[in-house]
């Protein structure tokens, strides 16, 4: 588990991380959502033990992050990572052998197979989405419990995206370890990440499992007759969202599912459909019930 | 992996790509090749180590690249983050790269002088017993040197952010010493001070502080002489110095890469203490520079030195002042932050303030220092264009040429009766300068050097303006016996009886063909002439010639014969010697003078060159010709210096002609 506990970060007169506070369980995937400049890099670096913080704590488990114990179980992977000149796949990952004797080269060979990436050839000569892909193997066969991904999907096409998407989920079937993904861009997140954590201006927005949350958001469309109000609803319905076009209504609902369309059917609408929610939806309505204008966070 | 594991892979790893070796080992192999090239022509001139400036300056900028090449990863940020987010302590990157650096120069540099070492043994008989300790010496200081520079670099690197300020610092270190020293202290001291020639202090800091001085003096740079290079050893300052520059950069640099703030990289300090410290010292220089400038260029110190050093400290605030705004402005970029260390300001203000005001204020003391306990000291006195000829004496005013001044300030060296009569002197002399440098422009007759040399070592230099009356007065220090042994050295008789006399009256020489007993004969009139010596009679009149005494053991002595030194006059004539035979005596065939129109204190004007060829013109100039070898005292005896003369004077003995410059009287 990894405790983050009331951690801050000046860049001088500049808050980049103002008081952030949550946990993050073992095993799982754990997103982290944010305009540019919201914090999520310096998160990631204070994370990995490449810049302290100026206060407040990391603990990988119980031992902080930057000591040498938690660092061999952390591999940090950047937007875009450092290689050396000339280096091929094969001579980083003999150097990153060398600080992490759990590094399985087996697995690197079959990925890069896999994915037809020459480890012999110099990194230098690869596409964007094949570095990314080649630092992903290498970032994945690690064998380290955590690993920190920094945009690694931004600016690559959707095929590339997907196919990077499938690694993380392999290597998460085949052993549980703790990934934490910073993005920008919440569908870069949604299918991947069982839980999101929402930094805004350095500060902590949300940080929760938004899947389970949709569990209790429901979203209908309705008409009325005439004589009926949408605003009768609200009384005895916890209305997150109420949409009206003319006689048209949208309302995103939380509760028991059971519950709202007993009080709906009640009405006798004279048309009803459930519409199935996105978790970009979900996570919208969600945010404005809690009182942010969460569309300026993510467009 | 544990610690010693984990160095050597970093160590390898800082081996990357290899370019250290390359410069290094590549950068001294051709050295070595080229010196050994060198030591085939001749050993005598060409040296591989200590007296070599090529080695001197492959060392220093290998110690600069190499600092760059090995830290230049603190710079980058993706590199950096790379490093750093690896399981490994930073303090291990560090000093791998850092021995990395280090063994790269070090082994090689040790290679290359063992094998110039043992070659120029094998070939050079006279180097052989110095080979060990020369080449070790050589090790030893070149590896010195690198370390200085080296140390430079990665200081410079660690506190700074980017390779713009990381350059600028590597400037400013090497060339902060010797700005403060040349460029400020010693403006202000030759402004404040009237009678300032030397402040030994100043100079030795000017090389500590120096780090290109100090690795010069340490190479025994500009030394030619064979034997004094094979046995060169640098001075204990200079030693503790190059020691004290590579422990304490080294000491900063382990400090400063533990508390570096990565997160600061791209800014121009990675470290608030390396800002603040940075702003103190550029501030403080700016402020003496500005100060030391206006000192230098507005002559306002021959009038009123109180307001000269008022004036210096305004600018000098000023200089402070927006210096630091500048720099804040550079670093910080927020303009609310600009002056807000007032403190800081407020010290760096006051440091410019004192040592400014030192110079004022201590101005007066200085100029009447006269030592307090005068039996422990010994004095060393120079007057310029006494007992040096004309050349000498220009070469003073022309060039400021300290030559001949330093020579004599180490030869006239007076400790009993002449010391007395110098501090006798010397109060109505010092009493004088209180007029300033005003007396300069009138008045002045010359100027003396005075060099108190304390018991401890320590040495004070004054220059004194004096007058045509302080040099009359001189006749008490000249007249005395202490004084007259230092300027006509007495000649044991015993070490030149197998020596050759020879007679020069400045245009031909002639062998004299006597016995020991009359050489001994000469040397001891001459002892009892010099004695009756007096300032007086050298006013008077010119040396009639001189002998050169040239020994067998390859000693050289020179006695000057006036008319007035009876007795060695009366000797020589009983030889046969022609100490009465002048240019007059002579035939000149031809005479070309040049005409200097401007003084030659000034050193330039307009000139112009006659030809004479009738019996009457050169018969009328071969009167009033001195030549030039005879002109021995121009200040007690000027001749007219703004006439050079050449005189082609035919030899009927062996029918040649030999040309003669000459003074004229007149």
């Amino acid at each position: 588990m990894i405790n983050i506990n009331n951690l801050v970060k000046y860049f001088d007169d500049i808050c980049a991380i103002n008081h952030i506070s949550f946990e993050i369980q073992k095993g799982v995937m754990f997103g982290l959502l944010g305009t540019n400049g919201a914090g999520k890099t310096t998160l990631l670096r204070i994370l990995a033990g490449i810049i302290e913080a100026d206060e407040g704590e990391v603990q990988f488990g119980n031992k902080e992050a930057a000591m040498l114990s938690t660092k061999e179980k952390v591999f940090y992977l950047p937007d875009d990572p450092y290689y050396f000149p000339n280096a091929s796949m094969q001579v980083m990952l003999e150097f990153y052998q060398k600080s992490y004797p759990d590094m399985n080269s087996d697995s690197v060979g079959y990925w890069a197979e896999k994915l037809n990436l020459d480890i012999h050839r110099p990194i230098r000569t690869f596409s964007k989405g094949m570095k990314r892909q080649a630092f992903l193997i290498l970032a994945l066969c690690s064998g380290t419990n955590y690993l920190l991904c920094d945009e690694v999907f931004d600016g690559l096409d959707p095929i590339i995206t997907k196919i990077m998407k499938n690694l993380f989920k392999k290597e998460m079937e085949e052993r549980k370890f703790t990934i934490i993904v910073a993005s920008h861009k919440l569908t870069d997140l949604e299918d991947i990440c069982e839980n999101i954590a929402i930094l805004h201006k350095g500060g902590i927005v949300t940080a929760r499992d938004f899947k389970e949350t949709a569990k209790d958001i429901y979203k209908f469309q309705c008409v009325f007759s005439p004589e009926i109000k949408p605003e009768d609803l609200k009384s005895r319905l916890n209305i997150v969202k109420c949409q009206i076009d003319h006689r048209f209504v949208t309302l995103i609902v939380k509760g028991n599912y059971e519950d709202i369309k007993k009080i709906l059917w009640e009405k006798q609408p004279i048309f009803i459909n459930e519409v199935t929610m996105s978790l970009e939806e979900t996570f919208i309505a969600e945010m404005e019930e809690a009182g942010y204008d969460i569309k300026k966070v993510l467009y | 992996m544990t610690l010693k594991k984990c160095f050597i892979e970093w160590f390898k790893e800082a081996g990357r790509g290899h370019i250290t070796a390359f410069l290094s080992w590549g950068f001294f192999c051709c050295y070595g090749f080229l010196a050994i090239t060198r030591l085939n022509i001749d050993t005598d001139i060409n040296f591989y180590g200590i007296g070599s400036d090529e080695i001197l300056w492959i060392c220093a900028g290998l110690g600069l690249l190499i600092s760059f090449l090995e830290f230049f990863y603190l710079l980058q940020p993706k590199k950096l983050d790379f490093y750093y987010s690896l399981p490994t302590n930073k303090s291990i990157i560090f000093w791998s790269r850092y021995m990395h650096g280090s063994i790269h120069v070090i082994v090689p540099l040790t290679i290359m002088f063992t094998i110039c070492g043992l070659y120029q043994g094998m070939t050079d008989s006279i180097f052989s017993p110095y080979s060990a300790s020369y080449t070790g010496k050589s090790i030893l200081i070149f590896g010195a040197i690198f370390l200085i520079f080296y140390h430079i670099g990665i200081l410079v690197i660690v506190v700074s952010g980017n390779v713009i300020s990381a350059a600028l610092g590597y400037i400013t270190i090497t060339f902060y010493g010797h700005i403060l020293i040349a460029n400020v202290l010693l403006i202000f001291a030759e402004n404040f001070f009237y009678t300032y020639y030397r402040i030994p202090l100043l100079e030795e800091l000017s090389v500590v502080l120096d780090p290109i001085s100090l690795s010069e003096k340490l190479a025994g740079s500009g030394m030619y002489n064979k034997y004094e290079i094979f046995n060169y050893i640098p001075c204990g300052l200079y030693i503790a110095a190059a020691v004290s520059w590579s422990i304490i950069l080294l000491f900063l640099s382990a400090i400063a890469q533990k508390k570096r703030k990565t997160e600061r990289l791209g800014k121009v300090f990675t470290l608030s203490v390396a800002e603040r410290t940075v702003e103190v010292f550029l501030s403080i220089l700016a402020g003496l520079w500005a100060g030391s400038f206006f000192a230098d260029i507005s002559g306002l110190a021959d009038d009123n030195r109180m307001l000269l050093g008022v004036i210096t400290i305004f600018i000098g605030i000023t200089a402070v002042l927006v210096v630091q705004y500048l720099l804040q402005l550079a670093v910080n970029q927020n303009k609310k932050k600009l002056l807000s260390h007032r403190w800081q300001v407020i010290i760096q203000c006051g440091a410019v303030i004192f040592i400014s005001g030192a110079f004022a204020v201590g101005s007066t003391v200085f100029d009447q220092f006269f030592p307090a306990d005068k039996e422990d000291i010994r004095i060393g006195i120079s007057i310029d264009g006494l007992n040096m000829s004309n050349n000498e004496y220009a070469s003073i005013f022309q060039d400021n040429d300290r030559y001949v001044t330093e020579r004599q300030l180490k030869e006239y060296v007076l400790s009993e009766e002449g010391k007395t009569a110098v501090l006798a002197w010397m109060p109505s002399v010092i009493q004088k300068q209180s007029l300033g440098s005003s007396r300069n422009k009138e008045g002045v007759y010359t100027h003396a050097v005075i060099c108190y040399n304390f018991e401890n070592g320590n040495k004070q230099y004054r220059k004194y303006s004096i007058d045509e009356k302080d040099l009359q007065a001189f006749a008490s220090v000249f007249e005395t016996e202490e004084y007259k042994s230092i300027a006509y050295p007495e000649i044991s008789g015993d070490r030149v009886l197998d020596a050759k006399f020879i007679w020069s009256d400045g245009i031909s020489d002639t062998v004299l063909k006597i016995s020991e007993n009359d050489k001994k004969d000469i040397i001891e009139a001459f002892s009892e002439d010099v004695k009756n010596l007096t300032v007086e009679k050298l006013i008077e009149t010119l040396p009639l010639g001189f002998i050169d005494i040239n020994s067998e053991m390859g000693r050289t002595f020179q006695i000057v014969v006036y008319p007035f030194f009876e007795q060695t006059c009366s000797l020589l004539e009983g030889y046969d010697v022609p100490i009465n035979k002048t240019l007059s005596d002579y035939e000149v065939v031809s005479l070309e003078v040049k005409d200097v129109n401007s003084n030659y204190m000034d050193g330039f004007g307009n000139s112009y060159t006659k030809f004479y060829d009738s019996p009457e013109e050169i018969e009328q100039w071969k009167q009033k010709l001195i030549p030039v070898r005879l002109d021995l005292q121009p200040l007690l005896f000027p001749l007219n210096y703004s006439q050079k003369s050449k005189a082609e004077v035919k030899d009927n003995e062996t029918s040649s002609t030999m040309k003669v410059s000459c003074y004229s009287r007149e």
